[in-house]
């Protein structure tokens, strides 16, 4: 589903990432984990595109379709969504209004307003979200966990393949991790949806049944496993972390 | 409450009292006024204890304005402006506290599509006015090659008031851009829902907000 290939991103001239390998098939969750200031949150938002990371050498290749020269936009209609650590208002933008535009212009079509209210008020219900927050301006005037919510929500209506979310328990409170989980895993199974996690913490990684874990250190992936390695960064930290595990050249010419 | 709308320079409503053919409106008790028209001077004086809402849109080709509030003790006013400027606009919003104890806030919001809006805000305070508070925010999106200016110009003779007197002036915000492009919306779309939130936003009439809204569903940019 999502494979990047000896990637190499710099933002200002500064290299943050390079030689940074990674593949996600459909249904697989990962996670990537490591210290404050690596250039995780540059993997999340170099692979949705945003323009102030410019991509030196390498490729993203979704759906076996390279996504390098694709606008933001274009990468979230083939199906890839980012649920940042700090979601951003948008002012006088209700929740309501961005998702028709957003289902609009995936669709082609005008979308059927009782179907899409119903479905939106069914998402709120669930997520034990106000219903009138599909009226409201975007994340305005809320709390952190509230608009992780709002993005969850989002993120039903959207149907995305691919959810990248960047330290999502990040301001969530354990009620509101335990329910906006829930809604994730039970959007996980049921689209057989892929995600790549970044995380600090092994409570995430164990919410989420977190099978694969990469750990990034100076800007590249060193050492890849399972849950055992969530464990030993809990225990020992990352100044133990060493080696290399780079994804093999048979898996990159698959 | 007396909802008003002004229509081609027109105002009525039973507890509004008029002066000198529309350019001067007095408020008593609670009221408000919605605008949809171009203004070139309106005078408006909130009597005591009373308070008013204005709402205020318009888009605006060429137009000098002038607009004077006066508040008397105790009044209470919210100055809610939005506009879409494609030439020149200049507005002169001018404050004057008569009384104690009042508050007015002034918001606006403007797109300068193309166009230049030039913004001044003149607030008095005078030395024997206690407890008042003025708050002035000015937030203007520039599309199009627009340009804004605001300049304030606080005239305050007394050290028992609050006086804020915000501007922001950018184009559009390249965060709320990448945001909604993550959505899958595309860049001129995602410009327009951005820009016609920051219209509305301020808006706090429902019959006005949906004119409001037929109007910029007309609007091509």
């Amino acid at each position: 589903m999502l494979k990047i290939v000896d990637l190499s991103v710099n933002i200002e001239n500064k290299n943050i990432l390079h030689d940074f390998n990674l593949n996600i098939n459909k249904g697989e969750i990962h996670a990537i984990m490591g210290p404050n200031g690596i250039g995780k949150s540059t993997i999340c938002k170099t692979i949705m595109g945003d323009e102030n990371y410019s991509i030196t050498n390498g490729d993203i290749i979704f759906d076996a379709e390279s996504i390098k020269g694709m606008s933001v936009n274009e990468r979230s209609k083939k199906g890839i969504y980012l649920v940042s650590q700090n979601p951003i208002e948008v002012p006088g933008v209700s929740n309501a209004e961005m998702l028709r535009t957003a289902i609009s212009a995936r669709t082609g079509k005008n979308v059927p307003i009782f179907e899409f209210n119903k479905k939106l008020e069914n998402i709120c219900d669930e997520l034990n979200v106000p219903r009138s927050f599909i009226h409201r301006g975007i994340n305005e005037g809320m709390s952190g966990g509230e608009r992780k919510k709002c993005e969850v929500m989002h993120l039903w209506m959207l149907e995305p393949k691919l959810i990248i979310l960047d330290e999502l328990d990040s301001g969530l409170d354990v009620d509101s991790l335990n329910i906006v989980c829930d809604s994730l895993n039970k959007y996980i199974s049921t689209h057989d949806a892929s995600v790549l996690i970044i995380t600090h913490h092994k409570l995430l990684i164990d919410k989420l049944n977190v099978k694969y874990i990469h750990i990034i250190k100076d800007g590249t992936i060193v050492k890849s496993g399972g849950k055992e390695l969530a464990d030993l960064i809990e225990n020992e930290g990352y100044s133990h972390i060493s080696g290399t595990n780079r994804v093999s050249d048979e898996d990159k010419n698959e | 409450m007396n909802n008003i709308i002004v229509d081609n320079n027109k105002l009525c409503d039973d507890n509004l009292y008029i002066y000198q053919d529309i350019k001067c409106v007095e408020v008593l008790g609670k009221s408000t006024i919605n605008i949809n028209t171009n203004i070139t001077e309106l005078n408006i004086i909130v009597r005591k204890d009373a308070s008013l809402v204005v709402n205020y849109f318009n888009i605006i080709d060429k137009l000098d304005s002038k607009i004077t509030i006066t508040c008397e003790d105790n009044a209470s006013v919210t100055f809610n402006h939005s506009f879409i400027a494609k030439d020149t606009y200049n507005l002169s919003l001018i404050t004057d506290f008569l009384g104690n104890n009042a508050y007015l806030c002034e918001n606006v919001h403007g797109i300068n599509d193309g166009g230049v809006s030039n913004i001044s805000a003149d607030g008095y305070v005078k030395n024997s006015k206690n407890d008042n508070e003025l708050l002035e925010n000015i937030r203007l999106i520039n599309i199009n090659g627009g340009k804004g200016v605001s300049i304030p110009n606080m005239l305050i003779s007394t050290s028992k008031v609050i006086a804020n007197h915000m501007v922001t002036i950018s184009s559009v915000p390249s965060d709320e851009i990448f945001y909604l492009m993550g959505k899958g919306i595309d860049l001129i779309s995602a410009r327009n829902l951005i820009c016609n939130g920051h219209l509305t936003k301020i808006i706090t009439d429902d019959k006005l907000l949906i004119k409001i809204k037929e109007i910029l569903k007309m609007e091509v940019r």
